[in-house]
């Protein structure tokens, strides 16, 4: 394997990224070493909210890690759904 | 109005729908036609129309984040997506990013992060937007007395981004997409760290910085640019979106909401850099940033007089310079698909 090719080296780089957001990812989760930035101390009313909305306020209020991921993955699936049908949309009206 | 006002359970506050989605579409437009993210236009945009600012930031990056992987992705099918010099991107950038972010804490502490972060805004802007001007005027004034009537002007490699392929430090990457047969890793990764803590520091996504780095420093086509700018924004905003999630800083559903509007300009944006070209980019991105300039400096006064009409003026400039850019844009797609179907 040649270090220098760029491949490779971006192989190796990427992997080790991965280590490394790996061991970090529970340290930002308990919060350790993430002091400067304190966490909201705020917790939703869940009187009256419903579906969506009671589901996303439990797990905000009891899960922060969760909610983090959850967002996180919403908005990337929900921003790959949306291309899709907006891209179909211009190609039923004619924008090529 | 008020019949379309929601309800946005995190935040607890009411949002009208409307507005929303306008925000979400103009910055997606501006998005997918300079490759930036558009933090500079939604978060005071946000905040005037009631949200506190920890939760504009953090429903700004969500949105950014969703916003950019559709734009990456169109930008990737026209083959305006350096993915290998993105992916390399990622490295200098965090660690950037992480010292620009400290280096706030820092000032924090010493009271005086406000004004500080102001004035570096002032001179990037300002300085930024007065050199891809007189180098887009100069450049167009060298090529029209060398060129034939008719013959199309070319985009050219600056002299600057020529002399950095010249260090010959190892590793050297091949950057086919954008033309590079060969540069330095470091100086990749070097441009990418200073570009990451301008980001950190200034509180950006950085596609506003980086796509001047990537024209002027790396040497990439505009276009090319735009598009590896653009993945290199959904990475970080795809970081940014993480933690300020887990600090409890984000609002899901207005970042949806404003993600539909966003997934429709995005596809304008991209769709009409192919109308445009790469020298027009960059001027129409010059204006933009200096019209910024003056947004930061409106603000600048109103930290400094408290004078509220500063503040309101700051955050009315900088809406209406991306709703008559996005305006533009969209003509000019209209024009250009007129002119295709023509042909």
């Amino acid at each position: 394997m040649r270090l220098y090719h760029s491949r490779n080296l971006l192989a190796i780089m990427l992997i080790a990224g991965l280590i490394a957001a790996g061991a970090i990812t529970p340290a930002l989760a308990s919060g350790e070493g993430h002091g400067d930035t304190e966490e909201l101390k705020y917790e939703v009313d869940l009187e009256g909210k419903t579906g969506f909305n009671l589901f996303m306020a439990e797990i905000y209020n009891n899960n922060r890690l969760l909610y983090a991921l959850v967002v996180t993955v919403i908005m990337a699936v929900l921003g790959m759904v949306v291309a899709q049908i907006t891209e179909q949309i211009l190609r039923l009206i004619g924008v090529r | 109005m008020d019949f379309f006002n929601i309800y946005l359970p995190i935040s607890g506050i009411e949002f009208n729908i409307l507005i929303l989605v306008s925000i979400g579409f103009c910055v997606g437009t501006l998005g997918g036609f300079f490759g930036v993210g558009g933090a500079w236009i939604v978060t005071p945009a946000l905040n005037i129309f009631g949200f506190s600012m920890p939760f504009a930031i953090g429903t700004d990056l969500a949105h950014i984040f969703g916003k950019s992987i559709i734009a990456t992705g169109k930008h990737s099918k026209l083959g305006n997506v350096d993915w290998r010099l993105g992916l390399f991107s990622i490295f200098g950038s965090i660690i950037g990013i992480e010292g620009g972010k400290r280096f706030v804490l820092f000032l924090e502490k010493t009271g005086n992060v406000g004004s500080v972060v102001r004035w570096v805004y002032m001179i990037f802007l300002f300085g930024l937007g007065a050199y891809m001007m007189y180098e887009y005027f100069s450049t167009m004034k060298k090529q029209k007395s060398e060129i034939s009537p008719g013959e199309q002007q070319v985009e050219t490699t600056s002299g600057l981004a020529l002399k950095l392929r010249l260090i010959n430090l190892p590793p050297r990457i091949a950057l086919p997409t954008s033309g590079i047969s060969g540069i330095s890793f470091w100086i990749v990764f070097v441009i990418f760290l200073i570009t990451g803590f301008l980001s950190g520091f200034m509180g950006v996504g950085g596609g506003f910085i980086l796509l001047p780095a990537l024209i002027y420093l790396v040497g990439c086509p505009t276009t090319v640019a735009v598009g590896t700018s653009l993945l290199s924004v959904c990475f970080m905003s795809g970081y940014g979106t993480f933690t300020y999630s887990l600090s409890g800083r984000t609002e899901l559903l207005a970042a949806m909401i404003m993600l539909i509007g966003a997934a429709i300009g995005a596809q304008i944006g991209v769709l009409a850099t192919k109308f445009i070209r790469g020298y027009s980019i960059r001027i129409l991105f010059a204006i933009m940033i200096i019209l910024a300039g003056i947004s930061v400096t409106l603000k600048q006064l109103h930290s400094a007089s408290n004078l509220e009409i500063f503040g309101i003026l700051a955050a009315y400039v900088v809406m209406g310079a991306a709703g008559s850019m996005t305006l533009l844009i969209f003509i000019r797609l209209v024009i250009g698909q007129r002119d295709l179907r023509r042909k």
